[in-house]
């Protein structure tokens, strides 16, 4: 358990970590690379439907595809400086190309590598090879595994990112992110889609074909579901917290909790429970990030007061809240989802129900999941600023949690975070200093 | 203990021969992992009478992660070979073992079906060699003389995080069939013109 929490204490920093190619372009607060894993594993799951492929393991791949940049940064390709004069794409001899792929690729293995010494040898070995045929580096007919075609859609989440932040302009954007596509994607259902952005964004002719309407369904939902990567997450900003995660940011976080400490969980559907990690939070996207039970003074001073407990209601009191926020949230998630596929719109908000009301092993699993993922940041936030109220998230987790895996973590977080103080408060206590 | 030998050797043997006919990696009969489950024998629709354009730097690595595979396979069954003591069932050992032997076999499989169904590019004959075709290095220029390089491969082998891209993507779609001096639109919203200046083949 040590290690495993030592191993999610590393990946937290991708949350942290901006995407390079929008730093060298300037984009203010661009996206961070976990952000950028979890709308990625979004498409991964929803275009991975059409494909008949092994769900699961897709958005395993999407959210691990980048877990190698922890230690070696975020490296553009070609470990090129993307800030050309002319906003272009690589322009090199095809040796200098397989000179820097090649260094770039050991130095993200090595990286990986590192990262991967936490996990136990059948975790390390499964999310190592997903990595190999992600970077192209296992021969793999891509219809069955599927590392090439996460790969041609990460590319393609970056150009629609990219024209989030400069629009569908030549002069703002330059040819960077289309020529970056461009030269990846060759699996006909990734062509399509591309075809569907450039009539949205274009006004290109698209493919005439019956699933033009479903895939521009689709875009239009990871565009909205970009506003996840935006969203501070409001209970932080609430308790003033600075930069605190977006909501996508935990959604990354909490999926892959879910997988990590499902393994140990026996008699639950692990990719079921993935796609569950990823809509939970799905319904924010028009309600906001919802902090109930809590309610908010207006007084800065005041709200932060709020966190000191966790609120004592009646249970007729937290059933009239939960029906408030549940329909609300159910709303919402219908809306989004209203456009999707009949089957596909069934999934999600099925999953999200499931989630809400705790109604499957998996949703219970989740459910203890999200209170984890929540508490690991309040703890790493709490190490910047000791005053930070996070006594509510230990009530609220010793009430939601009876998973023995998870119990086991809870310990192994106490352990770790309030060891040295407690060394402390002995010795004190011994010589008698107050 | 023979006894148990004997029964471990005959469900290997047996493995190994189903394996042979398992000819489908059917996402419902694969495990965590994508790899096949054991015993599984179904028709693969997906594997059958595909052809695999492969350069022959390509098809020579296939062929040495193949051997090496091989060695491994061996290795793995003479060293860590668990003692099976009671029963199966109880022991973990055991099908961490076969689980292991399982991801072997399974990729050895793959690489086999490529190496077996895998066709050389050849390079076109010389008159046909100013013509980008697959195999072929592409040299590019641009307006103000920028110069970039693709080598067109197919699927199987692209890469281009190494500059070999897919014959069909976009961006080899558009070189695939060009003469040296002929112009190329890459891309498709925003345009990128280039000029082919050179082609070249392995052995030209």
């Amino acid at each position: 358990m040590k290690n495993l929490l030592k191993f999610f204490l590393e990946v937290e920093k991708l949350k942290e970590m901006p995407r390079t190619g929008w730093v060298l372009r300037n984009i203010k607060n661009p996206e961070t690379v976990a952000e950028h894993a979890f709308r990625v594993a979004i498409l991964v799951w929803l275009l991975s439907e059409k494909k008949n492929l092994n769900i699961g393991r897709t958005i395993k791949i999407a959210l691990v595809h980048d877990c190698c940049k922890i230690y070696s940064g975020d490296l553009p390709h070609f470990l090129y400086h993307v800030h050309s004069p002319k906003m272009r794409w690589v322009r090199l001899s095809q040796q200098e190309k397989e000179k820097r792929g090649r260094k770039k690729f050991e130095l993200e293995r090595k990286s990986l590598l590192k990262l991967l010494k936490f996990l136990n040898p059948r975790l390390k070995k499964e999310i190592f090879s997903y990595w190999l045929t992600y970077e192209r580096r296992a021969i793999e007919k891509r219809t069955i595994r599927g590392g090439n075609f996460v790969e041609q859609v990460h590319r393609i989440e970056t150009l629609i990112q990219s024209i989030e932040y400069f629009g569908a302009n030549e002069k703002k954007a330059g040819t960077t992110w289309w020529e970056f596509t461009e030269e990846i994607v060759d699996d006909p259902l990734v062509l399509d889609f591309l075809k569907v952005i450039q009539k949205k964004f274009y006004g290109k002719e698209a493919i005439s074909d019956k699933d033009e309407k479903e895939l521009e369904n689709i875009l239009d939902f990871i565009l909205k579901i970009n506003k996840l990567k935006k969203m501070p997450r409001s209970i932080w900003v609430s308790m003033g917290v600075k930069n605190p995660e977006t909501v996508g940011g935990h959604i990354f976080t909490t999926a892959l909790m879910t997988w990590v400490l499902g393994l140990e969980r026996k008699g639950i559907d692990l990719e079921k429970s993935l796609k569950m990690a990823l809509c939970h939070e799905m319904p924010s996207v028009y309600t906001g990030d919802l902090i109930t039970p809590f309610i908010l003074p207006k007084g800065e001073k005041e709200k932060r007061k709020v966190f000191e407990k966790w609120p004592r209601l009646a249970k007729k009191e937290k059933k009239k809240i939960f029906f408030e926020d549940y329909q609300r949230e159910r709303k919402a998630i219908e809306r989004l989802t209203q456009k999707l596929e009949p089957t596909l719109k069934k999934e999600i908000v099925g999953l999200w129900d499931e989630y809400k009301k705790n109604l499957t092993p998996e949703a219970l699993f989740v459910n203890q999941i999200n209170v984890l993922a929540v508490l690991l940041e309040a703890l790493l936030y709490q190490r910047k600023d000791k005053n930070l109220p996070i006594g509510w998230i230990w009530e609220w987790a010793f009430e939601k949690c009876e998973c023995p895996t998870i119990l086991k973590f809870l310990e192994e977080l106490k352990e770790k975070f309030y060891k040295k103080s407690l060394i402390k408060k002995a010795f004190f206590k011994i010589f008698g200093i107050k | 203990m023979r006894k148990a030998k004997l029964k471990f050797e005959e469900a290997l043997l047996n493995y190994t021969e189903n394996f042979e006919k398992v000819k489908s990696l059917d996402r419902n009969l694969t495990n965590d992992f994508g790899f096949p489950k054991l015993n599984c024998k179904i028709e693969n629709e997906i594997m059958a009478e595909e052809k695999f354009y492969l350069t022959k730097e390509g098809l020579e690595k296939i062929k040495k992660e193949y051997e090496e595979l091989k060695v491994l396979r061996l290795k793995k069954i003479k060293e860590r070979r668990p003692e099976i003591l009671h029963s199966e069932d109880s022991n973990p050992e055991y099908f961490a073992f076969q689980e292991d032997l399982g991801l072997v076999d399974s990729k050895m499989a793959e690489l086999k079906h490529v190496i077996e169904h895998a066709e050389v590019i050849k390079p076109p004959p010389k008159e046909k060699q100013n013509i980008a075709q697959l195999g072929a290095l592409v040299t590019l220029e641009e307006k103000d003389g920028g110069i970039n390089e693709f080598m067109i491969v197919s699927s199987l082998e692209a890469n281009p995080n190494e500059g070999k891209i897919s014959n069909l993507s976009p961006v080899g779609k558009a070189i695939l069939g060009r003469k040296i001096g002929e112009e190329v639109l890459i891309t498709s919203p925003i345009k990128v013109v280039y000029k082919i200046k050179k082609i070249r083949y392995h052995s030209s």
